[in-house]
């Protein structure tokens, strides 16, 4: 049964994205690349609020819609205990002195649609003084909301470094 | 009667950059010690907490929760043998979760996260608005300790128990 429901899914995707304007054969070369470079400059805009501990530029990356999905270290997140989440874990961090990404990977899915895959690495200090180091690799699936590219499922795994 | 200000949510560095220091020396005429870097101070004279809630939301460039609790609530907790029986290891950090009001309702402790199994976040003792606790100094600390804000039910900030004893240390017991 369980098979039989991600083959459904699998096929029900494939068709909503053939059915998609914009899908993938009728992007041109330089297009593709316009749409990867909008996608990486998000998510770098992420890194750089982490950096700065910018809890607005963080949430900015996030869309607040109907079916986001965080999946995390076993767990699934909707929009709202994510952004409880991220707030409260803000508060505990004092700094963050690096956070990097790499190994990264762009998927044009359609005109307003992509994934994107990485590899991250990041530190922070929290508000009792322990520097804590973790690692791991991410997926964002993400859409463009009028121009602003956002994460609408996303998940990933914390590997401690 | 001494005081002590924990701020909540503010870094040297990023976003809501103050420096610590800095904000210290303005309140001098309170005689005012910087503890740390997350936003922590001694207020040696006295002064109404109503006042010196004024004067740090004037000061300070963001708006922040500010909790302020009396020196000697400080002293009694460090006094106090919390960890008795608990492990000491390099891997695990002792905390104390400063609480900006009493909670309505509060979970029975100890508490551990996660819930079962082997704990990440361990809360041993409540004095007043004081939790004391330790986690294992690993990534999920950080969401781990997040938890307590909606555990409680209220926002609260935490620091090392060394910071703790530093500020226990400054006060002396004679100024308390």
């Amino acid at each position: 049964m369980t098979r039989f429901r991600t083959i459904a899914h699998a096929t029900l995707a494939a068709g909503a994205l053939a059915c998609s304007a914009g899908a993938p054969a009728d992007l041109t070369d330089a297009e593709r690349a316009e749409i990867t470079a909008a996608v990486e400059a998000s998510v770098d805009g992420y890194r750089e609020a982490a950096l700065s501990r910018n809890l607005d530029g963080l949430l900015a990356l996030w869309a607040n819609v109907d079916g986001f999905v965080l999946a995390a270290d076993g767990e699934i997140a909707d929009y709202a205990a994510m952004e409880t989440g991220l707030r409260a874990e803000m508060a505990t961090i004092q700094s963050v002195p690096y956070f990097e990404l790499s190994d990264r990977h762009t998927y044009v899915l359609a005109r307003d649609a992509a994934s994107h895959t990485t590899r991250y690495r990041w530190s922070a200090v929290l508000t009792t003084g322990d520097t804590l180091r973790v690692r791991g690799s991410w997926v964002y699936v993400l859409k463009n909301f009028d121009g602003a590219w956002r994460v609408v499922h996303s998940g990933g795994a914390h590997v401690p470094e | 009667m001494a005081l002590v200000v924990l701020l909540r949510g503010v870094n040297v560095g990023g976003h809501r950059t103050f420096r610590p220091a800095v904000l210290a020396a303005q309140l001098q005429h309170l005689g005012a010690v910087n503890i740390g870097a997350a936003g922590t101070f001694v207020i040696r004279q006295p002064v109404s907490r109503t006042a010196l809630r004024a004067e740090l939301v004037r000061r300070l460039p963001f708006e922040t929760e500010i909790m302020i609790c009396e020196g000697r609530e400080i002293v009694r907790l460090v006094s106090r043998p919390h960890f008795v029986g608990q492990p000491v290891s390099r891997d695990i950090t002792r905390f104390v979760s400063v609480m900006a009001r009493r909670p309505k309702e509060a979970p029975a402790l100890p508490l551990q996260i996660p819930a079962t199994g082997p704990w990440d976040v361990q809360v041993v003792a409540r004095e007043d608005r004081l939790l004391v606790g330790q986690y294992r100094r690993q990534m999920k600390a950080i969401s781990h300790l997040g938890m307590l804000d909606r555990m409680f039910g209220v926002p609260l900030t935490t620091r090392n128990w060394n910071t703790m004893t530093t500020i226990a240390r400054v006060l002396g017991a004679d100024a308390v």
